[in-house]
């Protein structure tokens, strides 16, 4: 079955990051920490996930003004979200060849 | 001493802070031997030679965008053959350019980017009210002043009804990497990622949404 995502390897990185604890709530930048993409490259994928409902956020809850800063936005994967991205990254993978030079490619 | 010399332009420190990204590019690329991405070293000095060259002439604000993101493309590609390669001599070359490439950034902040930039970026709406920057622009965030007007520009990028929300989210970011001692290059680089991302997320947000969850 066709993915409802483009799988791009940024994508996959993003997937597999928020799948080490898919009910964890994390901001972009922890994303991009944890998937290992630069800063401020994130927001694109994770417009696309929400658009297909995989990926929900919300404001953190803190009043800004007390806070001194703008509020943070999390996002974690929904649970119906959570089996979708587990799917499709099992079929990218078995659709994906590995190159030579990768650890456990082809010889 | 001269007068003349002793303060320095940001235009001429930028032109002598890009010829030093060429040479490090030049070095990086003498150490690659058997890339798995043969056509990277290269590229890198290429891109690198491109900088320079904008940064020879006469260096106008309308300059430094362009030299910006190739500067940042230089950096992620040296950031990419460090991973690849396990010569310790091409990750001191690739670290080497990241060193140059993040003096280069720094120096080009201070080269005007052109005016009229807004501080604040996007018209209100209601539902989802922005916060004021009022405390950032009073001093209370320690973000780079630059990043925060470059982020604005990515901001104005983006489809009106959803630029409250992410004026506030990426300012969100930005503060917590200053809080987390990011160097103003750094800040930059991660604004101007927003900018050059900014196309593609609006693509992405102007698409339909899923009607609903299917079973």
């Amino acid at each position: 079955m066709a993915s409802e995502v483009r799988m791009t390897q940024a994508l996959q990185l993003v997937l597999q990051a928020m799948l080490l604890n898919p009910t964890h709530e994390m901001y972009g930048l922890q994303i991009c920490d944890a998937a290992g993409l630069p800063s401020g490259t994130i927001h694109p994928i994770l417009a696309r996930l929400e658009r297909v409902e995989w990926l929900e956020s919300r404001w953190e809850d803190v009043d800004p003004s007390d806070e001194g800063r703008p509020r943070r936005r999390y996002y974690r994967l929904s649970p119906e979200g959570a089996e979708k991205a587990k799917a499709a990254l099992r079929a990218a993978s078995e659709r994906r060849p590995r190159a030579a030079w990768l650890p456990g490619g082809a010889s | 001493m001269n007068a003349g010399h002793a303060v320095q332009q940001p235009e001429s420190a930028f032109s002598r802070a890009a010829q030093k990204v060429l040479d490090r590019a030049r070095d990086l690329d003498s150490a690659v031997h058997a890339s798995p991405l043969p056509a990277l070293a290269p590229m890198v000095v290429v891109q690198a030679d491109r900088v320079s060259r904008l940064a020879s002439g006469p260096v106008s604000s309308h300059d430094v965008s362009p030299a910006l993101t190739r500067l940042r493309w230089v950096a992620d590609s040296a950031r990419h053959l460090s991973i690849l390669h396990r010569d310790p001599t091409v990750k001191a070359r690739a670290a080497l350019v990241l060193g140059a490439v993040d003096h280069a950034l720094a120096v080009a902040v201070r080269i005007e980017i052109p005016g009229g930039i807004p501080d604040s970026p996007a018209a209100p709406v209601q539902q989802d009210k922005p916060v004021p920057h009022r405390s950032e622009s009073a001093g209370a965030s320690p973000s780079a002043g630059t990043a925060r007007k470059v982020l604005a520009m990515a901001v104005q990028l983006l489809p009106p009804e959803v630029r409250p929300r992410f004026d506030e989210e990426f300012r969100s970011e930005l503060h917590h990497l200053a809080l987390a001692g990011a160097s103003v290059a750094a800040q930059l680089r991660y604004a101007l990622n927003q900018i050059n991302m900014a196309l593609e997320h609006r693509t992405e947000l102007r698409k339909p949404a899923r009607k609903s969850a299917r079973s």
